[in-house]
């Protein structure tokens, strides 16, 4: 494979995983404000009183972000790595990310923190079904 | 179903499982081709053949679940990879940290202490804090100084030390790659996954230490910088051991 077309495979998964982070960003927020109502507004309002308010265009732009990769890929304008390697670097980041905020963020009582890690988590369940499958026929 | 419908489909399907599952695409295609012309012989429509032929073979879902459970590994022989890689990611890991100790410690050399350890000169502590403080540094002048002394020792020492036993666990693992009664426990997940998560894992968190130092240094604040800096160079240090691979894998790849 040629220089360039390795590069836009790497710009392609750069471009997934700022989709996917983008999502995470809401869904950490959406995850913050049910925590909110669950322990109380003061408990998530450390920084923000809506924390899913102030990172809802984020979470738009991720959509975004993805919906054009679909489009660009099912038109061949881009190609991903291979599904091994996208599926272990999204599992492994996102669930290594989301652990470091979880255990971090219940350490200091940080319900922000926790909602991040506990999104980030999710986004790193994502992958984790093709990664197992291409563990399986490693 | 078409059959391009049905091969796009199984390839969704059969992500991640490499040539294995390229080479079953493959068959599908050529089985369903040579099906379709038999059924067109036999007098049907090219659409009718097809949609016929796909019946015969089976949905995506069926045959793709069958080329997984025949060409699958095992759970234990799964977990035995997956202990291998923690066994080799703990490593550099902690290589990567005792480096971190290293570089931090040059720039506290280089450039003062106040660099490195995160205490404002302005810092506030509590007295049972204090207390805790001058117990571990009984000749510091003040409770500042001894915080200093204290998150130096964290930030240089400590991780050196953790870089050390790091070294013996990788040099470890490499003695145990080539005995073969361990081979078991020390046979790693294919090239592209292992060299995927170094690069993306190290590479990613070096990368977030050096912004994290950057927006320090970009906010006015000095005190820790260096630690940052000396964190997010050794960790980019170690995704970048894992780069050459990772590269060979990504321009391996023709599909």
């Amino acid at each position: 494979m040629s220089v360039p077309a390795a590069l836009g495979r790497i710009l392609a998964a750069a471009w997934l995983m700022l989709g996917v982070t983008g999502c995470a960003i809401g869904l950490g927020g959406m995850i913050a404000n049910l925590l909110g109502l669950w322990l109380g507004p003061e408990a998530v309002s450390g920084h923000v009183a809506d924390p899913f308010g102030g990172r809802a265009p984020v979470a738009l732009v991720g959509l975004a972000l993805l919906a054009a990769l679909e489009i660009a890929r099912r038109s061949g304008l881009t190609k991903l790595p291979s599904a091994a390697m996208v599926s272990a670097a999204g599992a492994a980041g996102f669930g290594c990310m989301g652990s470091y905020a979880l255990i971090s963020g219940l350490a200091a009582g940080s319900a922000l923190d926790i909602s991040q890690g506990a999104a980030d988590l999710v986004a790193g369940l994502v992958f984790a079904p093709t990664a197992w499958r291409a563990l399986r026929s490693s | 179903m078409s059959i391009e419908t049905y091969l796009d489909r199984l390839f969704d399907l059969l992500g991640g499982t490499g040539a294995a599952g390229r080479r079953a695409v493959a068959e599908a295609e050529s089985h369903l081709t040579e099906a379709v012309e038999a059924l067109v012989v036999g007098g049907l429509t090219r659409e009718a053949a097809e949609a016929e032929a796909v019946r015969r073979f089976g949905s995506p879902e069926t045959v793709a679940a069958a080329h997984l459970k025949a060409g699958a590994l095992p759970p234990p022989a799964v977990v035995q990879r997956l202990f291998a890689a923690g066994w080799l990611m703990t490593g550099v890991g902690g290589v990567a940290y005792g480096l971190s100790g290293l570089l931090a410690y040059g720039v506290a050399r280089l450039f003062g202490e106040n660099l490195v350890a995160p205490d404002a000169p302005d810092a506030v502590f509590t007295a049972e804090r204090c207390a805790q403080l001058f117990a571990m540094n009984p000749d510091a002048a003040n409770c500042r100084t001894a915080s200093v002394v204290h998150h130096l020792d964290e930030l240089t020492f400590q991780p050196m030390e953790v870089g050390v036993v790091a070294l013996v666990l990788l040099a470890v693992f490499l003695a145990a790659r080539k005995v073969p009664g361990l081979r078991l426990l020390t046979r790693l997940p294919g090239p592209a996954m292992v060299s995927a998560v170094g690069a993306t894992v190290f590479g990613g968190a070096g990368v977030m230490f050096l912004l994290s130092g950057a927006a320090m240094l970009a906010w006015g604040r000095t005190n820790g910088v260096g630690a940052s800096f000396a964190q997010g160079a050794a960790l980019l240090v170690a995704g970048l051991a894992f780069l050459p691979s990772a590269w060979r894998q990504l321009s391996l790849r023709r599909a």
